[in-house]
């Protein structure tokens, strides 16, 4: 057991390797041995993660390099803060982070009077979040394999996503919000490289400055937060000490100490970083990315859009807690407000959505918002075990939904049109209105695709329904009614939109013989013929196993993934049971918190919800699309609604024509006034300079000049004079010397 | 790093000068037709100054702090001048980059075929100015290595540039000499104010008697005349013209070092010489220079040729360093100093990418000629991408670490100008991204592009020697800001004093 916890960094270090290994080496010539070196390597990880996670569940901990065994929190805690928990469940005012079981720390960087020192930091939760970020990167690796097989460049793809998931884990493990901020930039460099992965599309490589871009908006406000913590704490170390961001004293004075602007500085501190949690978990305004994201392979999808990335937002919330705590509530009211409005408003857009990957990318929003609004209300174990629950079945619906592409690609209106535009078959084969009665095509995507949905929906027993569930329990029971009120509608529009895809993709009659197909309005000639010239190595499904709708193919290397993924989707809620029964509250005494009871009350409303919304979507959609052709059964009842809803509030179109707008637009005038002012002014000045100097000359040449030319000419001819006395004769010379020596002898003789 | 000791009688500084004026000399009297003979000359002793230079970078010993091999002859002592040179930990990187910047554009101007003589002599003659700048501690000294600098980059603009030549020489020379003009006000200030009558730097700093309404006359003329020099705004136009009009070697040396010895000129003459000044007027510097931040990301947004996008990426990530001067704190100044060193490597892999890869190939920089480069020149793509994520504060990157440094510097001082200031950086995500995007993604938009001539090696060797060295940094940026940190904390305390004092 020690040996987990000692050698925990090697968690990271595995795929970074495996990075290294298809980066610099000849490994990469071959796509399968890449394939299946990092899926081993990530494999190796998860068993170290897993291990750790069993370590530090039984307490172990290591000090000083000794094995010690960390007295139980949870209950124990309760304890030491039993004056708060006297006031109630409601009062969070005691939230600690559970004691670290390891921390390994090494100067890096001096900067000024102190240094930073880098390292790693492990406690409980983080130790859950290893455990979950391997396993799901273990299998969207292994379905990589295969549904990557006909891309080119596969080997690249496995070294970005095993870059992708050291960053991660890196970032998970960080001791210090400044290695945090490290880890998470390079995850979001990843990103943008993995989304523009099939760069040869245009709206792929935009989708990717766009991510990176939005991202990176709120990363820098984050990096001021960090700033801002840095100037008023003179460290970002995580831990209780003195000099340590988390010390009770250093976050009573910030919480209680007021900047300039109004806001006490914790409060300050606290919505900075959050901005960082905004860009990158994707919270409403800058969500915009996440759906465009999905124009990235779908492995992509799973791992970065819906397992990890967009998590580590939440992460950083739930990991610099305490500081949000620390003020009079502010920051927490505005995390709340911003999670909340995001699970509703990205959920009412998922009804309204035709494209398989965008409903769960929305999906995926709605349900960030939750976790961010349940950390807004204080329920820090509900968040994190929402965030564990939620990676694993979003991931398995993303895979699910990776699968039934992949075997729509191969239908064969599809497949034609793949060879005339590639981008567009790939978006009708996205497109749910031309699915249907996948259920008996594709048994094993069904069946593992509908455990995901279950738990997403919120039903019993699956994962989905313990962690939300226990979100509602946190809003209803500490009095914040407007924010279960949303979230209650937001649970019950998501079983909605979940049941519409569900049924539409897996059950009624295929349409995919009548598609809708998809228009590109990028496509010109020029490029149609480029992507050509390369079409057969880069996207060849179809040559492989061309089949006729009738016979469906599906890869069992892709399957393999989604039984696991499924598993944990069914049982993840056995984790955190709400019952106080051996294993129950599980997380709960793992992260030392005092453990949330069960409220048959919520538990029943919210599975009315699950079975209101699923009924509701069974009912509209059980007649609906007989073809592709179609309209919506909603868009028939209300159009104006719902054609709001499909083109997403006109969120892009406002900041293209503001921000973006705006940007540009003061980029032109900057430019011309840089160009026409400036330069103008420059150039005037050269201009009077010159005429000055033509005057100077005028006056020089006519005034002044004269004098020394006479001057000048007087020695010019001098000269002249002089010259004939020169003849270059020697007697002429000694005439010279002779009579000058007659001349000084008569002047002495005579006058001196 | 005080790795080793050097011998202490040797002048080591005067021999890094040194090794690129003598072979200015070599080289004129190479007879004109052995120009690959001049060529190897040249490199083989910019490398020599590059190894001299990391010689001295590493036996300095920051424990000692202060200025080391210090250098003092007499030379004008009726007048108070003499011929001294010393380093501390702000020239150091200083210096260190100027080698790395010298050799691999020695390596980037392997290609110019016309002159070469003149263009070689004039090359090294510049780097001399550039090396004496950052070792003289004697202000006419210093001042008499900084016109060597500036002069010779005339002639090697109008005769080997491109692109509005003349204008671009000439817009460059006159601004940079009106720099001059208001620095030789400010020495003279200094000389005489002081009631020293001398111009040794370390005595000025030591024994700060010019009054401090005299400074405040005073040290807005020196700074500006050097920021001039580092592009600040309003006075910034010289420079995207110049970087364009350059020869690459140039563009690399002017970017990447010359830019630097305004930024350096401002700290080691103006800030440290005239502290009272410089706590009277450094608000204003911080106005304009975070418009040189915004400003300059912004216009690179709306450039299509892809040496304006730098050149004003220059002006941006420049106005960063006047930005960090501006908030005068130990960080801050920090921050400034590693900023010169990251931006100068991550500009001088920008020029040979877009100036020598691309543009003497292709002979065209504009966005919408290019396109699909990537698959002609797959190395020149990569090397461009890790510039750019240096220049976007990429960690792992020299540029991460100081951008950090110096926003964690303007926090400490001015808040709000450090959120505006934040923008830049996704602006210049925007800016990079758009030019990697048109330049090396796009659709091949004229074949005959895709028949590009290899690349040479020595545009391998140099670009993979600045590729290193910005990853180096970034993985590792103790090995610079150990010195650094040393370095600026003189002037900081000559700062700190007179805000105390002012109270």
């Amino acid at each position: 057991m020690a040996f987990f916890l000692q050698y925990a960094w090697l968690i990271p270090a595995l795929p970074l390797l495996g990075c290294v290994l298809i980066t610099f080496t000849p490994l990469r010539q071959s796509k399968v041995a890449s394939g299946w070196a990092t899926i081993g390597l990530m494999i190796m990880a998860s068993l170290l993660a897993v291990g750790l996670l069993a370590a530090t569940a039984q307490g172990l901990a290591v000090r000083d390099g000794q094995l010690v065994t960390l007295e139980r929190a949870g209950h124990g805690e309760a304890d030491a803060h039993g004056e708060a928990d006297a006031h109630g469940e409601t009062s969070k005012a005691a939230f600690a982070f559970p004691e670290p079981n390891v921390v390994q720390r090494f100067v890096w960087a001096p900067t000024g009077t102190t240094s930073f020192a880098m390292g790693i930091y492990l406690d409980t939760p983080v130790a859950a979040l290893l455990a979950m970020v391997t396993i799901t990167s273990a299998c969207i690796h292994l379905f990589s394999l295969g549904y990557m097989a006909s891309n080119a460049r596969q080997s690249r793809f496995f070294s970005f996503i095993s870059l992708f998931t050291a960053a991660m884990l890196l970032m998970a493990m960080a001791d210090n919000l400044l290695l945090f901020f490290m880890a998470w930039e390079v995850m979001g460099l990843c990103s943008y490289l993995l989304i523009g992965f099939l760069y040869e599309r245009p709206q792929a490589y935009r989708a990717a400055i766009k991510a990176f871009i939005v991202t990176r908006i709120g990363d820098v406000l984050m990096l001021l937060g960090l700033a801002y913590l840095y100037t008023q704490a003179g460290s970002l170390a995580f831990g209780t000490a003195p000099g340590e961001i988390f010390n009770p004293e250093f976050l009573a004075r910030i919480g209680s100490e007021t900047s300039a602007v109004g806001l006490s500085h914790a409060t300050g501190i606290a919505l900075l970083i959050f901005c960082g949690t905004v860009g990158k978990s994707a919270q409403f305004p800058l969500h915009v990315w996440l759906p465009d994201a999905m124009e990235g392979p779908t492995p992509v999808s799973a791992l970065i859009h819906a397992a990890t990335m967009v998590s580590a937002g939440v992460f950083l919330l739930a990991r610099t807690f305490p500081i949000f705590e620390a003020d009079n509530g502010t920051a927490l009211a505005v995390v709340a407000f911003i999670g909340a409005f995001t699970a509703l408003f990205a959920a009412t857009i998922a009804v309204a959505q035709y494209d398989i990957k965008r409903i769960l990318a929305y999906s995926t929003l709605s349900q960030l918002g939750f976790m961010v609004a349940v950390i807004g209300i204080g329920g820090w174990v509900a968040g994190m075990f929402h965030l564990l629950a939620h990676a694993f079945f979003k991931a398995l619906l993303f895979l699910g939904s990776g699968s039934i592409i992949h075997g729509m690609e191969a239908t064969p209106r599809i497949a034609d049109l793949h060879h005339k535009d590639e981008y567009a078959a790939q978006q009708t084969a996205q497109d749910i209105r031309n699915m249907g009665g996948l259920r008996t095509r594709m048994p094993w995507t069904f069946w593992t695709y509908t455990l995901g949905f279950l738990a997403l929906a919120g039903v019993v027993p699956f994962a989905g329904f313990w962690s939300k569930d226990e979100i509602l329990a946190d809003a209803f029971k500490g009095g914040h009614w407007v924010v279960f009120t949303v979230l209650a509608v937001a649970a019950f529009l998501t079983a909605f939109y979940m049941t519409r895809q569900w049924r539409l993709v897996f059950f009624g009659a295929f349409r995919g013989e009548q598609p809708v197909v998809y228009v590109n309005p990028e496509r010109r000639a020029g490029h149609h013929q480029a992507s050509h010239a390369h079409h057969d190595d880069m996207h060849g499904h179809d040559e492989h196993h061309a089949n006729t709708g009738a016979h469906w193919h599906e890869d069992p290397l892709m399957i393999a993934p989604l039984v696991i993924l499924a598993s944990f989707a069914a049982l993840g809620g056995l984790f955190n049971l709400p019952f106080s029964i051996p294993g129950g509250h599980w997380l709960n005494d793992l992260w030392g918190q005092e453990p949330a009871s069960f409220s048959l009350v919520v538990a029943g409303i919210s599975l009315l919800i699950a079975f209101g919304g699923i009924a509701a979507g069974w009912i509209l959609y059980g007649t609906a699309f007989k073809t592709a052709q179609e309209r919506d059964p909603l868009d028939v009842r209300a159009p104006g609604v719902f054609r709001l809803l499909n083109e997403k509030y006109r969120v892009d179109e406002f900041y293209q024509a503001s921000i973006v707008r705006f940007t540009a637009l003061l980029a032109l005038a900057w430019a011309w006034l840089d160009k026409a002012i400036l330069d103008g002014i420059i150039n005037g000045i050269g201009r009077v300079t010159l005429f000055v100097g033509r005057l100077n000359f005028i006056v020089d040449d006519t005034v002044l000049n004269d004098g020394p030319d006479a001057v000048a000419d007087g020695t010019v001819a001098t000269g002249k004079r002089a010259r004939r006395l020169q003849t270059g004769k020697a007697q002429d010379y000694i005439v010279y010397v002779f009579g000058g020596a007659v001349i000084l002898a008569l002047v002495y003789l005579y006058v001196l | 790093m005080g790795l080793f000791t050097l011998a202490t009688d040797i002048p080591w500084l005067s021999l890094i000068w040194l090794s690129m004026a003598v072979p200015a000399v070599i080289i004129a009297l190479i007879p004109h037709q052995h120009k690959e003979a001049m060529r190897w000359v040249g490199a083989v002793f910019a490398f020599a100054s590059l190894v001299l230079s990391l010689l001295v970078f590493l036996a300095y010993e920051p424990g000692r702090a202060g200025f080391q091999f210090v250098e003092r002859l007499n030379w004008m002592p009726q007048l108070g001048i003499s011929y001294q040179l010393g380093v501390d930990g702000i020239s150091l990187p200083m210096i260190l980059l100027n080698g790395i910047v010298i050799s691999t554009g020695a390596l980037m101007s392997w290609n110019i075929d016309t002159r070469v003589k003149e263009y070689w002599v004039l090359l090294l003659l510049l780097t001399t100015g550039v090396y004496g700048v950052f070792v003289s501690l004697d202000l006419f000294l210093f001042f008499v290595f900084y016109e060597l600098a500036v002069l010779p980059m005339y002639l090697l603009i109008g005769i080997w540039g491109s692109t509005r030549k003349e204008y671009g020489a000439m817009k460059l020379t006159l601004f940079l000499m009106a720099g001059s003009a208001l620095v030789i006000i400010g020495m003279l200030a200094l000389y005489f104010g002081s009631g020293l009558r001398t111009f040794d730097m370390i005595v000025l700093a030591q024994n700060v008697t010019l009054a401090g309404n005299v400074q405040r006359i005073f040290f807005p003329m020196l700074f500006l005349g050097f920021a001039v020099l580092a592009g600040m705004f309003p006075f910034h136009t010289w420079s995207p013209t110049g970087h364009v009009a350059a020869p690459t070697a140039v563009s690399m040396l002017h970017a990447g070092v010359l830019m630097k010895l305004g930024s350096y000129g401002c700290l080691r003459a103006a800030m440290w010489l005239m502290p009272a000044g410089a706590n009277t007027w450094l608000p204003v510097v911080a106005g304009l220079a975070l418009l040189n931040v915004v400003y300059g990301a912004t216009i690179a947004m709306a450039q299509r040729d892809a040496k304006y996008i730098i050149g004003y990426s220059s002006v941006s990530h420049m106005g960063l360093v006047m930005l960090a001067l501006a908030a005068g704190t130990q960080l801050a100044l920090m921050g400034a100093v590693l900023q010169m060193f990251a931006h100068g490597v991550m500009t001088a892999l920008f020029f040979s990418v877009v100036g020598r890869m691309i543009y003497e190939r292709a002979h065209t920089r504009q966005l919408p000629e290019l396109g699909g480069l990537y698959k002609v020149m797959p190395f020149a793509t990569i090397m461009f991408i890790i510039a750019g994520l240096s220049s976007m504060g990429m960690p792992g990157l020299a540029g991460f670490w100081s951008e950090f440094i110096i926003f964690l510097g303007v926090w400490e001082r001015y808040p709000l100008v450090a959120v505006i200031a934040v923008l830049s950086i996704p602006i210049t995500g925007a800016y990079i991204l758009r030019a990697v995007w048109a330049v090396f993604f796009d659709e091949v938009k004229n074949p005959e592009l895709l028949k590009l001539p290899k690349l040479t090696w020595q545009e391998y060797t140099g670009a993979t020697i600045l590729v290193l060295i910005l990853i180096g940094v970034g993985l590792y940026p103790a090995i610079l800001t150990e010195l650094i940190d040393v370095g600026v904390r003189p002037i900081v305390a000559q700062l700190e004093g007179i805000t105390l004092a002012g109270r």
